[in-house]
Formats: structure tokens, C-alpha cells, sequence
């Protein structure tokens, strides 16, 4: 079959089982891959009311029809289940080299169910499934569990998604990490895999892919690597990753600093992406296929963490462990980043709980004895390292923060909850949303919470009045600190998010760089599979992904008033200090209608309405819904 | 009469260019144009010209604290001797 395996492997832990059953077709036509695939497996199989870390929760793997092609960023891999920290829809991805190797050995889509009866690692092996003793690796950080199970199958080609200690101490934002670093850390899906008793999942492949016409795929696929290289972020991308936008950010005035009670970081350029590429950076490093090589490797060559080199970080790391905590070394932060990747957990969620009790040390909510003795003081980068290895292994002060920040306050009680910065339990990014009311609005409808790789809206930064206009009806809607056209501007960005995931194509392609529009997507498709794709049906299948995920959360109790965001954002204005971003707070409803409105959904419930479901053939989940 | 304008790179500038800032020295009067020629002539790369849309200048004088200016649109807009001017990247999340 062209672009696509059309198997998919269900796993049964339970009785060390496995069956290969045929990729349903209605899955390709109306879901295409990847998230859309795993959306609808997590819709049919997994019923809200299970226990997340119960044996009848399911663990699912997609890739997408792009996945192991030339297709520049297509490395993605999506890990979805329902989640343990949201206690909702659960759904993370990563690049690497996992979902190539899992496309390679012969599946478009892995279902894990049940419980093993003692620690395993799963190996499968172009089409067959080995279940593997992990009693030697039982507690073991992701880059030993990596580097043994390497070792013990003989094959450095072997790729591994793996949990590491946080998940197996039952850390609610312990995620699954590929390569070493490269992690689908949100939402928990580290602590499901890690609840079946599975330490890992192991996969190599040697099947072929074939394209159904293989010249005129690669045509577009040069058009696409030109435009590629050629785009004004290219260089950027390349050499700084993600990390570039901490000064961008800082000088915004928007820049996620003390727990967001400021936008302005003192000691921004010590932890910028430039001073980390000028002074640690050894070399440039990609994803399987990809043309952007933005990870990096780094080295400290002297001082308290001489020798500690590694992969990344990206900036949600990187300034997560130091403007967030107020730490100005940049070594530091670097270390925590590493402690994370081995421990295996959510940068963003950890540096969020770890920002929260600061706060809450800083105006006497808690103690230093309710902390087990540590400083919690701003920038005391020491504590803040002792903390994650006592969350990762739920010792003391960080059992208490281990379920996340919204689990952390209800333990914490004295009105710490409104301290909490979460969206329907899932911890907020670095950058401050009173400075970015299009990703404001995309982190307050996110349908896995607190999320803005659901939308990136990032069209507000080109402050381009006509092009507002032309694509959106507002020219407001080109500016970050404007509401006009917002809600339109985000319905667009999560259905380039959604076309992203589904193609398991990196979100600073597609969506950022908006490489290859849905028109192009539907070419390149129609060169690599057997079906025949319009523009019009790209963007239907994109949104449909969107609508199914938001009647899942529903049925999960969500509703408009979820769709919010955290007090302080509400009501408190950036300081002075802050620039253009100073005195901005998120007047959050004008936009939500807006938003609505472009979505038909019910403008007092947030439920997709009966025609817009009809209207996208969801017919069958209406009875769910009303 | 000459103005004295000092630059400060960030991103992409700054790592392509190996320097953080740099000071200009021009005939007044100056326009934001003649900075941005003055500037790819000397550094080369012809990185503000081939990618403007997407670049941002954080304008800084004595009574003008962070304004932002965009090229070509504020080209004629006159520099003031003494002031900072902060080039960043495209500023895209991810």
C-alpha cells in the first residue's frame, strides 16, 4: 500500500498477546494519520470514566502517511491515552527517529491495553512483537534504560521510547522520551505506560514504503525544501532553535519571569539562546529527514557542571529554570533540564510547580520547614535542583507537588489555588499570555489544557495590517497586543496544528513557517497514497480532529467555563517595566465568542453545535453530546 | 553634524554578525533607511533588505522608551543621535 502500512498492532499486556488488525479505511479518509488516528481510537475505545492508571485505559502510538518519507520534520510520533494530570484527553508527540522506525517495521498505529504482570519492555520487529524482562532496568533514568536496551538487542539501529524513574514513581507529568531527550512529556503519558508496567517500547524496521508515484512526490518534496531553506526563519531555526525567544520574548515584555508576576527578566541575556550558542554550543543536530537541524548539542567545559553535555534545550526548558524561577545561570539551568530528561518529566509542568511553591514561600503561604529545610528564595538554583529529583521520586516536599500544580494546591490549601497557573489542570507555558492574546485565547480552548502547541498563533507577531485583513477580516488580528479577528486567527492555527499532528510533520514547519498550504498538502498526498485529497477536505479532516477532541473533553466535564485562564492573567496588568506589554491584562470573553462563533459551537455550553457536527459526518458521537 | 546611533544585535543577526553591538556614525540627518543601508553595507549578508517583514526594531531615544519601528514602512522616520536600536528576529513561538 502507498504512504500508509494500513496495520495496526494491538498489544494485550495482560496475556502477552498481540494481534494485527487492518487500518480501518474511514480512519485515512476522515482522520489521514497520527493525532487524527489516535483521536478516534482514544473516542471509540476509551471511555472518560476510566481510571487513567487503570489496566482499561489504553496506551496508543500514530504516525502519519508522511512519516519515514524525505518530507522535511516528518519525525513526529503521537503518544495518546486519557490522562492521569488532566483527567481528560491525554496526547503528546515527539520527533527523533521512533515514529520513522515504527513506520519502517510495518504499523501506522500501536494499541497497548491491559496490565503486565511484571516490568517489561516491548520489542517489535517488522511486524512481530517481543515482550522483554525490564527487572534490569526497573528504575533506571531514560538514557541508561535507552543505552541497556540498545545493548541487550544488539541493534544501535533500534529506536526507543522509554519512561524513566518519575514515571515509575507514579509523577502525574512523567512523559515517554525518544532519543535521549526528545520527550512527549504533557499530559502524563509517562505515567500510563509506566502504569501497565511497561519500562519501554522498542521498534526497528527494514519494510519498505513505497509512494504511488515516486517522481512527482519528489517534485513537490523539492518545492517544499526550497521553500524551506529559503524562508526568513530558516537561519534562525537553525541556529538557535527555539531559544532565540528569550530576548524576543523578554523585550516583548511578555517573558514568563518569577512565576509570571513580571514580563521582564534582569538577567535575560545570560540565559539567552545566543549566549548559550556562543558559548556552549558544539554543533547542529536534526530530526530523521529533516532540513532545519534546530537541537544542538552543548558542552560546560568548567565550573560546578563541567562535563554535562546534552542535547537542546528548547527555550520551554531553558527559560522554565531560569526567568520562571528567577535563576540567572544559564549552567543551572542546563542541569535541571538534563536532571528532567533522565528523570523523565514535563519540563514546562515541573518548572511550573517549582515556580508555584516559590511564590507561595514569597508571601508566607508556606514555609521552609513545609519544603523539608530548602530556600525556596528566587534564583536559589540549588534548591530548585533538589526539588525535581524529590519530585521524581516523590520524596518529601515533592510528593506533595508529584500530581501537579492544581493536586499541589488543593493539598497546599490557603487560598494557594488561585496561584495555580494551569488551564483545565494541564501547568501554562513560558511566555506570559497578557503579552500574546491570540496564544491567550489558543491556551484558554486548548482541548488537552493549558496547551499552545494546539494552536500557535503566531500570525499576531507579523504586524502586517494588510495581511490581518486579507486572511482574517481584521487588521487587528496581525497584533499580538490587539483582540479583532483572534478568534478566527486560532480556529485557523489549531487546524494547521491539527494537519501538523495528523501528517506527524513538526509544528515549526507547518504551522510557524506555514510550510506547505493545505492545497500543497493535498498534491504531495495524492503523489505518496492511493486516495485522492482536495484542499477543501484537508481542512475539513483538520477540523473534524478538532471538534471530535473537544466532544471528548465534554464528555470529561468540560465546558466554556473551563475555557479560561488564571486569575492573575485576568486581573492583574504586566508592570511597568514591561514595554508595550506593560498594563495588559486578557479580556478573555470578547475573544472566546469570536472564537465560537468561527467554530459553531454553542456560545453559553462550548459544545460543537448538532449542525456543525452533521456538517463534518460526526453524526455518530451527537448522541454523546445531547 | 554627525549622530552617533548605537545598534544591538539579537538572533540570527547576532550570531551571523559575531557581535552583540556596534556604533554608527552618520551624517545627520538620518533616516531609518539610511541606518539599514548603512548597516548591510557594512556587515553584508543582506539580511534586512531580503527579510524585513519579519524583523524587529526596538527604537530607543531619551524621551522615546522601546517604540517599534518596521522596515520599509518607517523608512523615512528620523534616527536621533544618541539612541539604541535593538534588531530582533521574527518572533514565532514553538
Amino acid at each position: 500500500m502507498f504512504g500508509y502500512c494500513n496495520k495496526v498492532l494491538r498489544i494485550n499486556l495482560t496475556n502477552e498477546s498481540y494481534t494485527i488488525e487492518d487500518l480501518p479505511e474511514e480512519y485515512i479518509k476522515k482522520y489521514l494519520g497520527g493525532r487524527g488516528f489516535n483521536m478516534k481510537r482514544l473516542y471509540d475505545e476509551v471511555s472518560p470514566e476510566v481510571d487513567a492508571l487503570g489496566p482499561h485505559n489504553k496506551f496508543i502510538i500514530g504516525v502519519g502517511p508522511l512519516s519515514g518519507t524525505l518530507f522535511p520534520g516528518s519525525a513526529r510520533v503521537n503518544f495518546s491515552a486519557k490522562s492521569p494530570q488532566t483527567d481528560s484527553l491525554g496526547d503528546s508527540n515527539a520527533g527523533g527517529f521512533f515514529g520513522p522506525e515504527l513506520k519502517f517495521a510495518g504499523f501506522d498505529q500501536v494499541i497497548i491495553e491491559g496490565k503486565a504482570k511484571e516490568k517489561k519492555y516491548i520489542f517489535i520487529k517488522n511486524r512481530e512483537v517481543t515482550f522483554h524482562s525490564a527487572r534490569n532496568i526497573e528504575g533506571k533514568d531514560v538514557f541508561e534504560t535507552q543505552r541497556i536496551i540498545l545493548e541487550e538487542l544488539k541493534d544501535d539501529r533500534v529506536q526507543v521510547a522509554s519512561v524513566g524513574p518519575a514515571a515509575e514513581n507514579g509523577v502525574k507529568y512523567s512523559g515517554v522520551f525518544c532519543n535521549l531527550v526528545r520527550a512527549a512529556a504533557r499530559t502524563g503519558m509517562g505515567a500510563v505506560l509506566a502504569s501497565k508496567n511497561v519500562k519501554a517500547v522498542a521498534v526497528r524496521g527494514t519494510m519498505d514504503l513505497k509512494a504511488k508515484n515516486p517522481e512527482e512526490f519528489m517534485r513537490i518534496l523539492k518545492e517544499v525544501d526550497h521553500d524551506v531553506y529559503n524562508h526568513y526563519e530558516y537561519e534562525t531555526r537553525k541556529l538557535m532553535g527555539t531559544t532565540k525567544l528569550v530576548h524576543a520574548l523578554n523585550e516583548a515584555g511578555c517573558l514568563a519571569t518569577r512565576h509570571f508576576q513580571t514580563g521582564r527578566f534582569e538577567h535575560a541575556e545570560e540565559v539567552s539562546g545566543e549566549y548559550l550558542a556562543e558559548t556552549y554550543k558544539k554543533k547542529s543536530k536534526g530530526c530523521f529527514a529533516c532540513t532545519i537541524p534546530c537541537s544542538r548539542f552543548y558542552e560546560i567545559q568548567k565550573g560546578k557542571y563541567k562535563g554535562l553535555k546534552s542535547e537542546g534545550p528548547e527555550f520551554e526548558g531553558l527559560a522554565g529554570f531560569s526567568s520562571r524561577v528567577g535563576v540567572g545561570d544559564i549552567e543551572s539551568s542546563l542541569k535541571a533540564v538534563d536532571l528532567c530528561n533522565r528523570y523523565g518529566m514535563d519540563v514546562i509542568s515541573v518548572s511550573e510547580c517549582i515556580s508555584f511553591a516559590m511564590e507561595l514561600y514569597q508571601i508566607g503561604i508556606i514555609t521552609k520547614e513545609d519544603a523539608d529545610g530548602l530556600d525556596l528564595t528566587w534564583g536559589n538554583s540549588d534548591s530548585v535542583l533538589e526539588l525535581i529529583t524529590k519530585i521524581a521520586y516523590r520524596k518529601g516536599f515533592g510528593d506533595v507537588l508529584a500530581d501537579g500544580v492544581v493536586k499541589a494546591a488543593e493539598r497546599i490549601g490557603k487560598n494557594s489555588e488561585k496561584y495555580a497557573m494551569h488551564v483545565k489542570k494541564l501547568e501554562i507555558f513560558q511566555a506570559d499570555p497578557r503579552g500574546l492574546k491570540g496564544y491567550a485565547l489558543g491556551v484558554a480552548v486548548a482541548s488537552r489544557g493549558g496547551d499552545h502547541l494546539r494552536s500557535e498563533p503566531s500570525f499576531e507577531f507579523t504586524e502586517d495590517s494588510e495581511e490581518g485583513i486579507r486572511r482574517f477580516g481584521a487588521a487587528e488580528s496581525a497584533f499580538r497586543l490587539e483582540y479583532k479577528g483572534k478568534g478566527r486567527v486560532v480556529k485557523f492555527f489549531e487546524e494547521r496544528s491539527a494537519l501538523a499532528d495528523c501528517l506527524n510533520v513538526c509544528k515549526n514547519t507547518i504551522t510557524n513557517m506555514e510550510i506547505l498550504p493545505f492545497e500543497q498538502a493535498a498534491e504531495m498526498l495524492n503523489a505518496l497514497t492511493e486516495y485522492n485529497f482536495s484542499k477543501e477536505e484537508l481542512q475539513k479532516i483538520a477540523e473534524r480532529i478538532v471538534n471530535l477532541e473537544r466532544a471528548y473533553v465534554v464528555r470529561c466535564g468540560i465546558t466554556r467555563k473551563d475555557d479560561t485562564l488564571p486569575e492573575r492573567f485576568l486581573k492583574e496588568p504586566l508592570p511597568s517595566d514591561c514595554g508595550q506589554s506593560a498594563g495588559s491584562v486578557v479580556e478573555l470573553e470578547l475573544m472566546l465568542d469570536e472564537y465560537y462563533k468561527s467554530r459553531n459551537w454553542n456560545f453559553i455550553t462550548g459544545i460543537p453545535t448538532i449542525e456543525k457536527l452533521m456538517e463534518l459526518d460526526l453524526n455518530d458521537i451527537i448522541k454523546d453530546l445531547y | 553634524m554627525s549622530a552617533i546611533i548605537k545598534i544591538q544585535y539579537f538572533g540570527t543577526l547576532r550570531l551571523l554578525y559575531h557581535m552583540k553591538e556596534e556604533t554608527f556614525k552618520l551624517n545627520e540627518p538620518v533616516t531609518f533607511e539610511n541606518l539599514i543601508n548603512a548597516i548591510n553595507e557594512k556587515n553584508g549578508l543582506n539580511f534586512l533588505i531580503k527579510s524585513p517583514h519579519l524583523m524587529f526594531f526596538h527604537y530607543e531615544s531619551g524621551e522615546e522608551k522601546s517604540n517599534q519601528l518596521k522596515f520599509p514602512k518607517n523608512k523615512n522616520i528620523y534616527i536621533k543621535s544618541g539612541s539604541i536600536i535593538k534588531i530582533f528576529n521574527a518572533m514565532t513561538l514553538g
